[in-house]
C-alpha cells in the first residue's frame, strides 16, 4: 500500500471535527485512511483494516475511532513478534467484525438518533403499510348483482294484464284533467282542482263547480271505482316514465324529447343501473288524487240522496289505499295510510252531515271493509332494499360477501345526487363535488382502516331494520321508546368515529322511530271509525246510542276498542247528540273529549305523545280519534 | 480446548469485566491476558472482542479513553462503570451457583453432589 500523500486543505477541512475547527486546528483526524496508510503495520493489515473500516459503513467519526484502536492492535500484535499474515489469521473474520462493530457502535449513538431512527422506520412502515392498502384498495371491483327494481315490482308483474287497475285509473285520470299538475283553469275560472284538493263541501262557494265537474264526469268516477275494486294495479315502477303514462304524469313533454330523456338515461347508466332509489313512483299522486276526488264524490252523492254511489266511494278509497302499497317502499305505505285516514275522515262527516243516510248492511259493510285493513303496519322491505343496493353499489364484491369501499363510486354517487337535489340534499356537503380527484384519490386508501367493510355495513344495516320491523308489531303503550331510533342516533351522533365508520347509515339512512308512530295513529282512527259504524249499527237496531261502549260487545265490535296512548279501554262521551271517541293524550287527563287542538289550535300531534322530553310539559287535552279533524288525515306525512 | 459459541457468548463479556475490575486495559492486552491466564481456553477470537467492547460500552458496563501508551502510540483504554460493577457482582453470584449446581451433578471436582440415582455406584 503506497504512502498517502497529503490532503489538500479542502479535504483537510472534511475530515476535521466542528469543534476543532471552532478551536482553529485543523486536525484532520476524521481521515481513517489516512490513520490506517501512515500506521507503522505491514501492508496486508492495512488492506484488512481498511475493508473492515469502510465495510462498517458507519459515521467518519465512528471510523476514525475504529481505526486508531485497530492500528493500535496490529501495532501490538506486530510489536510481539507477529508477521502481518499471523496478525490478519489470528484475528479472524474481518466482514463479521465489520458487522457487528456496526450494530455495536450504532447502538451507543445518542437517545435522539435512536429516535430519529425508530420515526424514520416507523414512517417508512407507515408508508408501506399505506401503499398496501391503495393496492388493496384500488383493486376489487363492484358488481352490482341484485336488482331491487325486479323485487319491489314482483306484485305488480304478478297482476294478469287483463286485470291490472292502472290503465283504467290512468284513464279516468287522464278523462278528468287530472294530469300531473292538473290543467289550469281558463283565466278568471276557478280551479275546480284545488277545490277537490281543499276537500270542498256543499254549501261552500265552489260547490257547484265540483259538482258539475263530477256530474260531467260520473264516466271517470265509474271507471275510478271499477278500478279500485280490481285484483291488483300492475304498476311496473321504473326508472323512466313509461311512454303510456307521459300525458298523465308528463304532459308538455313531446314524444322526441322523451326518447331523448330515455336515451340520456341509457347511457349515463350504461356500465351499471341505477340506485332503487331514483325509481319513479309517479303513479301515487294521482293515487291520491283519485282518492281526494273519491271523497268530495261521496259528498255530491249524498247531496244528491244517492247512498249507493256514496257507499261505493267511500269502499274504493280503500281499494286505491290497497293499491298504493303494491310497491313495499315506507312511501307507498304512508300514501296508503294516507287514503284510508281520508276514507275515515269522509266517513265521519258525511255521518255528522247525512245522518241516517246509509242501510245498515252498507254501515256494516264499510265496518268489514275497514277491519280488514285496521291492523296495517308499514314494513321495512323496500327501505332495506334502498341501503342494501346503496352498498352494492358503493362496496367492491369479493364473491364472498364483503369487499371495501370503493371511493370512485362514493363520489360519483354524492356528485349525481348533488346533482339531484342540490348540494347538502342527502346531507352531503359540497365538498364531496370540490375535493380535487388527486387529494380523493391519495385519502382515499384511508378509509379502509376506518370505513366498516361491506359485511360489517351490511349486518349493521340488517340490525337496524331487523329492530325496527319487530318495533312496528308493538303497542307503543307497551314500548314507546324507539331502542332502534336510540341506536341510530348513538350511532350518527355521539362519535365522531363510528359516524364516520358507518356513514352510509348516518348519511342515507332515515330515523324511521316514527313509523310505529304514524301506524299507531292509524290503528287508532280505524278503531274510532268501526266504533262510530258500531255505535250507528246500535243506534238504528235499538233508537239511541248505548249508554257505554261495552254494549257494543260483542254484537257490534269484536273486542273494546283501546286508547292507544294507555292501553286501557278507549273514551266515549256525546256532544250535540254525536259520539265523540277519545285517548286521553299525552297528558293522561280525561278532558271529556276536549281536544287541545280544537280549543287553542296546537297541533294534533303534540297531543298524540307517548313519551314528554325532559323539561316540556304535556299538552292538555284528548286526542279525539272520532270524529276526525282535517289534520288527522295529514299526520303521519310530518313525521 | 475450544470452547462452544454458546457458551462463550455468556462468558466472554464476564471474563472481560472480570479483567477489568483490576485496572483499565486496552483490547490487545485483554486478548493476551485471556489467552494467558486461562490457557488458551477463553482465547477470544480478536474479532468477536472489539464488537463485544463496544456492545459493554453501549450498555453503560464499561466505558473508554483514549490515550498514548508509553510507546507514543494511542490506545484505547477501557474501565468498568459502577453499573458494570454491579453487573459483573451479580452475573459472578449466578456462575457460581451455575457452577455448583452443575458440580451437584457431578460435573467437575463433584464436591457435595449426591450419588446418582441408577449411576455409577
Amino acid at each position: 500500500m503506497s504512502e498517502s500523500r497529503e490532503p489538500s486543505l479542502l479535504l483537510r477541512f472534511w475530515y476535521t471535527p466542528i469543534r476543532d475547527i471552532i478551536r482553529w486546528r485543523v486536525s484532520c483526524r476524521l481521515d481513517w485512511r489516512r490513520t490506517i496508510v501512515q500506521a507503522s503495520i505491514p501492508d496486508e493489515t492495512k488492506a484488512l483494516l481498511t475493508k473492515l473500516v469502510r465495510r462498517t459503513r458507519l459515521w467518519r467519526m465512528e471510523k476514525a475511532d475504529i481505526a486508531r484502536e485497530l492500528v493500535a492492535h496490529f501495532e501490538d500484535a506486530i510489536a510481539a513478534g507477529q508477521s502481518g499474515d499471523e496478525a490478519v489469521k489470528r484475528f479472524g473474520d474481518w466482514s463479521k467484525t465489520a458487522k457487528l462493530i456496526r450494530r455495536a457502535t450504532k447502538r451507543k449513538r445518542n437517545l435522539l438518533w435512536h429516535a430519529w431512527r425508530w420515526a424514520f422506520w416507523c414512517v417508512v412502515a407507515l408508508i408501506g403499510l399505506y401503499t398496501a392498502m391503495g393496492v388493496y384498495y384500488f383493486t376489487g371491483s363492484r358488481n352490482i348483482a341484485v336488482d331491487y327494481t325486479v323485487a319491489m315490482n314482483v306484485e305488480a308483474a304478478a297482476v294478469p294484464e287483463d286485470q291490472r287497475a292502472w290503465p283504467v285509473v290512468r284513464r279516468a285520470m287522464l278523462a278528468m284533467g287530472y294530469t300531473q299538475p292538473p290543467a289550469e283553469p281558463a283565466e278568471g275560472q276557478p280551479n275546480v282542482y284545488s277545490l277537490i284538493s281543499e276537500r270542498a263541501r256543499p254549501g261552500e262557494d265552489g260547490w257547484p263547480v265540483v259538482t258539475a265537474f263530477l256530474n260531467n264526469h260520473a264516466g271517470a268516477m265509474s271507471d275510478l271505482r271499477r278500478a279500485a275494486g280490481m285484483p291488483g294495479l300492475g304498476f311496473i315502477a321504473g326508472y323512466e316514465t313509461d311512454i303510456a303514462d307521459l300525458p298523465l304524469f308528463d304532459p308538455g313533454k313531446t314524444l322526441q324529447e322523451h326518447e331523448s330523456d330515455a336515451r340520456l338515461l341509457k347511457a349515463q347508466y350504461a356500465d351499471e343501473p341505477p340506485m332503487v332509489w331514483m325509481i319513479l313512483l309517479e303513479h301515487l299522486t294521482s293515487l291520491r288524487s283519485a282518492g281526494r276526488v273519491l271523497s268530495v264524490d261521496t259528498f255530491r252523492a249524498l247531496d244528491a240522496g244517492d247512498a249507493d254511489t256514496a257507499y261505493a266511494n267511500l269502499v274504493a278509497m280503500l281499494g286505491i289505499a290497497d293499491h298504493a302499497d303494491e310497491q313495499n317502499t315506507l312511501i307507498n305505505q304512508l300514501v296508503t295510510i294516507s287514503i284510508r285516514q281520508l276514507m275515515y275522515q269522509t266517513l265521519s262527516e258525511a255521518l255528522a252531515a247525512y245522518p241516517a243516510s246509509f242501510s245498515s248492511q252498507q254501515l256494516a259493510g264499510l265496518a268489514h271493509q275497514i277491519a280488514a285493513g285496521r291492523g296495517y303496519k308499514p314494513g321495512f322491505d323496500g327501505e332495506r332494499a334502498f341501503m342494501m343496493d346503496l352498498i352494492q353499489h358503493l362496496y367492491t364484491d369479493n364473491g364472498r360477501g364483503n369487499g371495501h369501499l370503493d371511493a370512485r363510486a362514493w363520489r360519483r354517487l354524492a356528485s349525481e345526487l348533488s346533482s339531484f337535489g342540490g348540494p347538502g340534499y342527502f346531507g352531503i356537503s359540497d365538498e364531496a363535488d370540490f375535493l380535487p380527484t388527486v387529494i380523493g384519490t391519495a385519502v382515499s386508501p384511508a378509509a379502509v382502516m376506518v370505513v366498516a367493510d361491506r359485511k360489517d355495513m351490511t349486518a349493521m344495516v340488517d340490525r337496524f331494520y331487523t329492530l325496527y320491523e319487530a318495533e312496528v308489531s308493538l303497542p307503543m303503550w307497551e314500548h314507546p321508546e324507539s331502542k332502534a331510533e336510540a341506536e341510530l342516533s348513538t350511532l350518527i351522533e355521539d362519535s365522531l368515529y363510528q359516524r364516520t365508520r358507518y356513514f352510509p347509515i348516518a348519511w342515507a339512512m332515515p330515523a324511521l322511530g316514527a313509523v310505529r308512530k304514524v301506524a299507531e295513529r292509524h290503528t287508532a282512527y280505524a278503531d274510532g271509525a268501526l266504533t262510530a259504524l258500531a255505535l250507528e249499527l246500535y243506534k238504528a237496531d235499538h233508537g239511541a246510542y248505548p249508554d257505554t261502549l261495552e254494549a257494543l260487545v260483542p254484537r257490534y265490535l269484536p273486542t273494546m276498542p283501546i286508547d292507544r296512548i294507555t292501553g286501557g279501554p278507549l273514551n266515549d262521551t256525546l256532544k250535540d247528540g254525536r259520539p265523540v271517541l277519545y285517548s286521553v293524550g299525552a297528558d293522561r287527563d280525561d278532558d271529556n273529549g276536549t281536544a287541545a287542538y280544537d280549543a287553542d289550535g296546537d297541533r294534533e300531534q303534540d297531543v298524540i305523545q307517548w313519551v314528554i322530553g325532559e323539561g316540556h310539559t304535556a299538552v292538555d287535552g284528548d286526542w279525539v280519534v272520532w270524529p276526525l279533524h282535517d289534520e288527522a288525515v295529514d299526520s303521519g306525512q310530518n313525521d | 480446548m475450544k470452547i462452544e459459541r454458546e457458551l462463550m457468548r455468556g462468558a466472554a463479556p464476564l471474563a472481560v469485566m472480570t479483567l477489568l475490575q483490576n485496572g483499565e486495559m486496552y483490547g490487545y492486552e485483554m486478548v493476551k491476558t485471556l489467552a494467558k491466564r486461562t490457557d488458551g481456553v477463553l482465547d477470544l477470537g480478536q474479532s468477536t472482542l472489539y464488537p463485544m467492547l463496544y456492545n459493554l460500552e453501549a450498555k453503560g458496563l464499561i466505558k473508554s479513553r483514549m490515550d498514548k501508551a508509553d510507546t507514543g502510540r494511542p490506545r484505547k483504554y477501557y474501565r468498568l462503570t459502577g453499573k458494570g460493577k454491579r453487573r459483573l457482582a451479580k452475573d459472578t453470584s449466578q456462575w457460581e451457583a451455575l457452577s455448583v449446581a452443575l458440580g451437584k451433578l457431578g460435573l467437575g471436582d463433584g464436591a457435595g453432589a449426591p450419588p446418582l440415582p441408577g449411576g455409577a455406584a
